[in-house]
């Protein structure tokens, strides 16, 4: 079930088959709140499997804090079996993203011009939305990034 | 009218996508008061787009599936599949389905095994999965070319007492070390441990042959 | 006395063994009233971005009893706050925290119970099902000096499953150990277990 990330010299062992079946339990009914089909925020142009090895690291780290200060503690929910998940998911991202900073300490997490263009397009599309659509359908497209972290 | 109110009663529900090894097949059934002369047309879009595209084969049918797996065969993407009914004087009924993703949603079909039994020993040889998903060079993805942590769990039964296991991403196994001229239960399963995937087994039952020696 | 205080529970801790977590805590008791207990808790992600949030146990708001199975809340490897407060009707006690909080990764791993026995010249071992986070590593060999030791690592449980083949008239031995990749630790192995196979030892 341990899947190992291999970011640039980053190397990390994540529990990503956890991750996903947690993301799965929620998947539907937080992308069915989703009204606007038209607008994807993490778009295949910007996907981190396409990324420089050596600059993974860094768009991956940008991605992380993105949903831990911005998409986990937005989304309004009064459902606790959902509200458990998403504690799961977070402390899950939380863990990943302390390994990311190992390697921000060991200088193996270096950020140049292409995570950092990448990682603002990708707020930029997140802006554009009102603040509770985009952080439903920040949270709605976890499955993208995960699939990103599963083919880096 | 909106799509479901009491002047456009529900002509269509459960639209969704069935898939397995990436066929990817649209379904719906008809509303509880969809009169028999209903029909259906089906359109599709890729996820953060905004055109949606009409399914050529699939316009004004009355039949209730639509096979999609050519036009949501690429597993970077997302998508959303949009069923309209139309009974004859009435206003057309939309439904769309959920957002679908094959990677995800996928299952996995029995492999394709060849037992073959000897005195002392079973060997199983797995085949390929071919997949409708088309590769850059035109070749037809495999499973196990799609799925990296993709591996397979062989069991033989050993006169219902105990268990044998092989396992790994190899496709030939055997089990030594047995009983000739004696019964054996073969079941054989894919497993995707990322996505939690387990196909169903391919069972075989099989004999050792007899010792001449 | 219904205008009396309820009293917050006290001697919080939580006993783990196997990735199983139990808190527990001493009951209040208040003659002639029913109490009842409320659980909730944060992973380390609430208490650094949302320290206002509590989030309900899952098999604990409320619970009867002075203890609450959190293990299907304890989801990461990460400390978890844990809180606890009696309720009387409509009257709560003040919350009563479990210090320091809780991490899985100091679960008491046990040495796995186990089942080794021969069928024929087939050596066979059973491990108990301790949950779907659990491998186990299992060592065989023959009782005889210099002889070798096989490795293998076990996912199925509950049944008993094949381990290797054995010559006549031999001695062998198995032993295992718990594997949680989740925790990255492992048990102390078990004691060996021997079987012995009939007929004549074949000349080494």
């Amino acid at each position: 079930g341990l899947k190992t990330l291999h970011l640039g010299s980053c190397v990390v062992t994540i529990n990503l088959q956890e991750i996903q079946h947690g993301f799965s339990e929620i998947r539907d009914s937080v992308q069915a709140k989703d009204d606007n089909i038209n607008i994807r925020i993490l778009r295949s142009t910007e996907s981190l499997q396409d990324t420089k090895a050596s600059e993974k690291c860094c768009l991956l780290h940008h991605l992380l804090s993105f949903y831990l200060n911005r998409v986990f503690n937005n989304y309004q929910t009064t459902d606790h079996p959902t509200l458990r998940k998403l504690s799961s998911l977070a402390n899950s991202f939380l863990i990943i993203k302390k390994d990311l900073q190992l390697c921000h300490a060991h200088m193996t997490c270096q950020c140049e011009e292409e995570a950092i263009a990448k990682y603002n397009r990708i707020l930029s599309h997140f802006e554009e939305l009102e603040p509770q659509a985009a952080t439903v359908k920040a949270l709605g497209e976890l499955d993208i990034l995960l699939r990103w972290m599963e083919e880096s | 009218a909106a799509p479901g109110t009491e002047d456009s009663p529900a002509l269509l529900q459960y639209v969704k996508f069935q898939s397995s090894n990436f066929e990817n097949i649209l379904t719906w059934e008809s509303g509880p008061e969809s009169p028999p002369d209903t029909t259906y047309s089906v359109e599709y879009k890729t996820y953060g787009e905004s055109v949606w595209l009409a399914k050529k084969g699939c316009q004004g049918i009355t039949r209730k599936s639509c096979n999609l797996t050519m036009e949501t065969g690429n597993l970077t993407e997302l998508y959303y599949a949009k069923v309209t009914a139309v009974r004859p004087g009435g206003q057309p009924f939309p439904k769309i389905s959920e957002r679908f993703s094959s990677l995800q949603h996928t299952t996995i079909k029995p492999p394709d095994v060849t037992c073959v039994p000897k005195v002392r020993s079973i060997q199983m040889i797995i085949h390929p999965t071919p997949t409708p998903i088309l590769a850059g060079d035109g070749h037809r993805f495999t499973l196990e070319e799609i799925f990296q942590d993709l591996f397979y769990r062989l069991e033989l039964r050993v006169n219902h007492t105990y268990q044998m296991h092989l396992g790994g991403q190899q496709r030939e196994y055997e089990f030594l070390g047995l009983t000739p001229e004696t019964e054996f239960l073969g079941t054989i399963m894919i497993l995707v441990p990322t996505w939690s995937k387990e196909s169903a087994p391919y069972v075989c039952r099989v004999k050792t042959l007899p010792d001449w020696t | 006395d219904p205008g009396a205080v309820v009293p917050a529970p006290q001697n919080l801790s939580v006993h783990s063994a196997n990735m199983k977590h139990l808190l527990v805590w001493s009951p209040v008791i208040l003659p002639g009233e029913t109490v009842h207990y409320w659980v909730e808790y944060q992973g380390e992600y609430e208490s650094l971005y949302m320290s206002h949030v509590w989030i309900p146990s899952s098999w604990c708001s409320p619970t009867p009893g002075p203890e609450c199975d959190v293990t299907d809340d304890i989801t990461a490897t990460v400390p978890y706050r844990l809180r606890v407060r009696a309720t009387s009707g409509p009257r709560a006690s003040a919350w009563s925290a479990l210090k320091p909080p809780f991490n899985r990764n100091s679960t008491l791993l046990l040495p796995p119970r186990m089942a080794v026995r021969k069928d024929g010249s087939h050596l066979v071992i059973e491990l108990e099902d301790l949950g779907p986070q659990f491998e186990f590593f299992v060592t065989f060999w023959r009782k005889a000096p210099g002889a070798k030791e096989h490795a293998k690592v076990v996912r199925s449980v509950g049944f008993p499953v094949y381990l290797g083949a054995m010559e006549p008239g031999a001695v062998y031995c198995v032993k295992a150990r718990a594997l949680v990749r989740a925790i990255a630790r492992r048990s102390a192995f078990s004691q060996a277990q021997c079987v012995e196979v009939q007929g004549e030892a074949l000349p080494l």
